[in-house]
């Protein structure tokens, strides 16, 4: 990074910091701290502090995720319990006593935030009729005078952090701010509404019920499991979609080079995909049926045409019991089927073939195409994309999308194999990525480059130029 | 203020609904949260002071009984799945909430408890529901470790890994109804479920995510069949001659699925065979070419990077039980059973027919000390004895 494309952020990170700080002074002139609110004010520092010691519990699926972590639900009870000074207090102190290694204009940052994010809490409670949680007891009450702002003042929180974190993509990456916003309220959303309410539940121990600081031990406890369980649901997803890669790997073995050939093909796909605008739920499935595409291959041990031919429905049939692969059977099956009705094994015609076939059938192609085979040298992207848009059995509307992809992503000039290097990538959450260790479409592309290109003809048997009929 | 009456029925009907959210974590057994939570509640609610102590919690245990099975049938009819383990579990648990509460009324602690002591009246009642769901845990495993003829220690060990955290969630709920029942009246019991209700939610993905999980490994398994490698079903066979043995060595849970996903990819490593082996039997071919497919094998299943201890079973599978005597090599017990499975499984063709099997152990017999552990071929000898013959 330049020291010039650095200034940016930390300019930004200055600005958050002066927010909060002029927020703290106006919260200490309205509502200064009293002596009653430092056993609550220390008790959320304590349960702060544990939310950011314990790591964020990651539910990813191929780097995008919900992550869970509980500090919002601690600031906002401090904002309600004690004031906008807790609140900011509390999130700004746990996020900088945090004990993970990261750098210092991240940890600057999401301390500056989460304290602006506590203060508007607080500012929002107080000012939308919220009452001092120890002075009511009766049910309407905690409902009206404690519940009603108390939402109202998480809604509020979210809205902030929503637009300081957009405000900060914008700066440092040059997202559209008001993209960003509206995709982190929908992705955020749902996990503020929840954390509003387990919020209420804390406040309401504390005050109503008089429970007072043992409430924050009894909250932790529910809180510990709640994260405990996220943690595991996390695991074994990402454990499922680890052993996807062994599938993958085992064909490998038996084929070197179709491991990194189906994954070439699962990116450019995803590519062509999001041209295409396919909802996210699509895009997976489609995904998972391009990486999986080739896996009847296995069965196949020499150069033999019709046990080639036979690999796209013996793929299905190794792939049939596996629930979450059930989308994608029709699509492998039909992956060699071309638009004029000269592909294998139905002879389909036009529409009949799946649109996700369609689109890994393009993938597949341009692949072979820049690889090359024994006989046939690799070709440049621009080239691959002119033979594709002549080719009869492609789909010319996917073939635009592909096209598309390529002038995005960089690489539409590339040549032969070298458009893996040249193909930029926009990382969505680049902090979830790198502490989950899940690996992200960037390092995928890194390791293929390494792998280096594989000429066999098994692998490539989907070479335009070579291509099987029916 | 909620009348004790409106407030003790509120929370038999929360059982009711509860029971519909049910979450299954293991094969045969479920939990749903909610309902127990809301069982502990009642129990902790009815008033236990006095010579009618007793009485009303009996009355309580039979409320909850009715209640419980009122909302097993409103599940069953609906079509949504429940256990009868979790009645009976619930019910021992309610048990012990009731009578450790007669206790605790005897400590004047009770809900007009003020600011100042409340917090000693939330521990007690945590302490409690915390005791109780002990008392529940050691129930349930003395019953199952009863009539599966399991260890114990083993069974509770399982418990508690699968159920514990949920148990601690549901104890700590129930607690939090309780003490915010001035507060929030019959608000209570809807408002302080939502941290079940996320958990359950989480609960019910992750068993999702498992079983998923698991049917990859076994597509895993049955490729090489499917390429013409092995016959068909060997690694599921073998698999359950590795989980049978495991079992009678009173393993957990957790290491019994290790060995048994180990057996279910053993044979992965033969994809990279460009002939494949006669019969795919590879306890007939030579030492050297045995570790060769194991180590393929271990290239592919390490690959997963999250399948570690079946990639150390499956990498010393063809290891010779002898090493372990002359070389002090340390194989572990899962490898070892994952050779003599898979050598009966081979030897005998797969079949279960009295002839071909005791053929196959003869010749296990022959390479016993040797190639194989003479505990384990007692083990195994037994096992097939046992099963019925196809």
């Amino acid at each position: 990074m330049t020291a010039n494309s650095a200034r940016g952020p930390w300019a930004f990170v200055a600005i958050v910091w002066l927010i909060a700080a002029l927020l703290m002074a106006a919260a200490f002139h309205i509502s200064p701290l009293v002596a009653a609110d430092l056993v609550p004010l220390i008790a959320l520092l304590l349960l702060g502090v544990l939310s950011r010691v314990l790591p964020d519990t990651l539910i990813s699926v191929s780097g995008d995720g919900i992550r869970f972590s509980f500090l919002g639900i601690v600031i906002l009870a401090a904002a309600v319990l004690v004031g906008p000074v807790g609140g900011g207090v509390v999130g700004a102190t746990a996020t900088l006593a945090r004990p993970t290694r990261m750098p210092a204009i991240r940890r600057l940052f999401n301390a500056g935030m989460h304290g602006t994010v506590g203060l508007v809490g607080g500012f929002a409670y107080q000012g939308l009729g919220g009452v001092d949680p120890l002075t009511v007891g009766r049910p309407t009450e905690v409902l009206l005078l404690i519940g009603v702002p108390l939402v109202l003042a998480d809604l509020a929180q979210a809205a902030t952090n929503a637009l300081v974190l957009s405000g900060m993509m914008w700066v440092s990456s040059g997202v559209p701010f008001w993209v960003q916003v509206r995709s982190l309220l929908s992705s955020t959303g749902a996990a503020y509404v929840a954390y509003g309410m387990v919020a209420f539940l804390l406040v309401v121990l504390w005050g109503p019920a008089q429970v007072r600081w043992f409430s924050a031990a009894l909250t932790a406890v529910l809180l510990l499991v709640v994260w405990w369980v996220f943690g595991q649901y996390g695991a074994e997803l990402e454990a499922h979609e680890r052993t996807t890669d062994t599938l993958i790997a085992a064909l490998d073995v038996r084929h070197p080079g179709a491991a990194a050939h189906a994954q070439r093909v699962a990116m450019l796909a995803g590519w062509m995909g999001e041209s295409l605008r396919l909802a996210p739920a699509a895009l997976g499935e489609l995904r998972t049926a391009a990486l999986l595409h080739d896996i009847g291959l296995l069965g196949v041990r020499d150069a033999d045409v019709l046990a080639v031919r036979g690999h796209a429905l013996a793929g299905v049939e190794m792939l049939k019991n596996i629930s979450f692969a059930a989308p994608a059977l029709p699509v492998i099956a039909a992956h060699h089927e071309r638009m004029d009705g000269t592909g294998y094994p139905h002879g389909m015609v036009g529409p009949q073939i799946p649109l996700e076939s369609r689109i890994i059938a393009v993938a597949d192609s341009f692949d072979a195409l820049t690889t090359g085979t024994d006989e046939h040298p690799p070709v440049g992207a621009r080239e691959a994309l002119q033979r594709l848009a002549d080719d009869p059995g492609l789909d010319p509307a996917i073939v635009a999308a592909l096209e598309r992809a390529s002038s995005s992503h960089g690489f539409s000039d590339a040549t032969g194999q070298n458009w893996l290097g040249r193909a930029k990538f926009v990382e969505r959450e680049p902090q979830a990525t790198s502490e989950a260790g899940v690996r992200s479409i960037a390092t995928i592309a890194a390791d293929l480059l390494h792998a280096g290109p594989t000429t066999s003809w098994i692998t490539r048997h989907d070479h335009p130029d070579d291509r099987l009929g029916l | 203020m909620t009348s004790t009456t409106l407030w003790l029925s509120g929370l038999l009907l929360l059982i009711v609904v509860g029971e519909c959210a049910h979450v299954r974590l293991v094969a045969h057994r479920g939990i749903s949260p909610i309902a127990s939570a809301a069982a502990v509640a009642f129990m902790l609610s009815l008033p236990h002071d006095g010579a009618l102590g007793i009485l009303t919690t009996l009355a309580g245990l039979l409320a909850v009984l009715v209640a419980s099975l009122l909302g097993t049938a409103v599940a069953a009819a609906l079509g949504l799945p429940t256990t009868p383990a979790d009645v009976l579990g619930r019910m021992t648990n309610a048990a012990a909430v009731g009578t450790l509460a007669m206790l605790l009324s005897t400590a004047e602690l009770g809900r007009d408890t003020g600011p100042a002591d409340r917090w000693i009246y939330a521990l007690a009642l945590w302490l409690v529901t915390l005791a109780a769901a002990v008392i529940r845990a050691a129930a349930v495993s003395a019953w199952m470790s009863w009539s599966e003829q399991r260890s114990f220690a083993v069974v509770l060990q399982d418990e508690l890994s699968t159920f514990g955290m949920v148990s601690l969630a549901v104890a700590t709920t129930a607690v939090t109804i309780v003490l915010a029942r001035d507060a929030l009246g019959l608000w209570a019991p809807l408002f302080f479920s939502i941290p079940l209700a996320l958990t359950l939610a989480a609960a019910r993905r992750y068993a999702q995510a498992r079983t998923t999980y698991r049917e990859t490994i076994m597509a895993l398994a049955r490729l090489t069949d499917i390429a013409g490698y092995t016959p068909s079903d060997h690694a599921r066979r073998v698999a359950d001659l590795s989980v049978g043995l495991a079992k009678a060595r009173g393993l957990s849970q957790r290491e019994i699925t290790t060995i048994e996903y180990a057996a279910l990819l053993h044979d992965l490593g033969q994809v990279a065979l460009d002939e494949p082996i006669p019969g795919g039997a590879t306890v007939l071919a030579a030492p050297r070419d045995q570790e060769r497919l194991a180590r393929d094998a271990v290239e592919i299943v390490r690959n997963s990077g999250v399948l570690e201890d079946v990639a150390r079973i499956v990498a010393l599978q063809a290891t010779p039980f002898r090493l372990m005597q002359e070389d002090n090599e340390r194989i572990p017990l899962g490898a070892r059973i994952l050779k003599l499975a898979n050598a009966l499984d081979d030897l005998s063709g797969g079949s279960r027919d009295r002839g071909p099997v005791s053929v196959a152990l003869e010749r296990i017999q022959l390479g016993l000390g040797y190639e194989y552990d003479p505990d384990l071929v007692d083990d195994l000898i037994k096992l097939v004895a046992s099963r019925p013959v196809a």
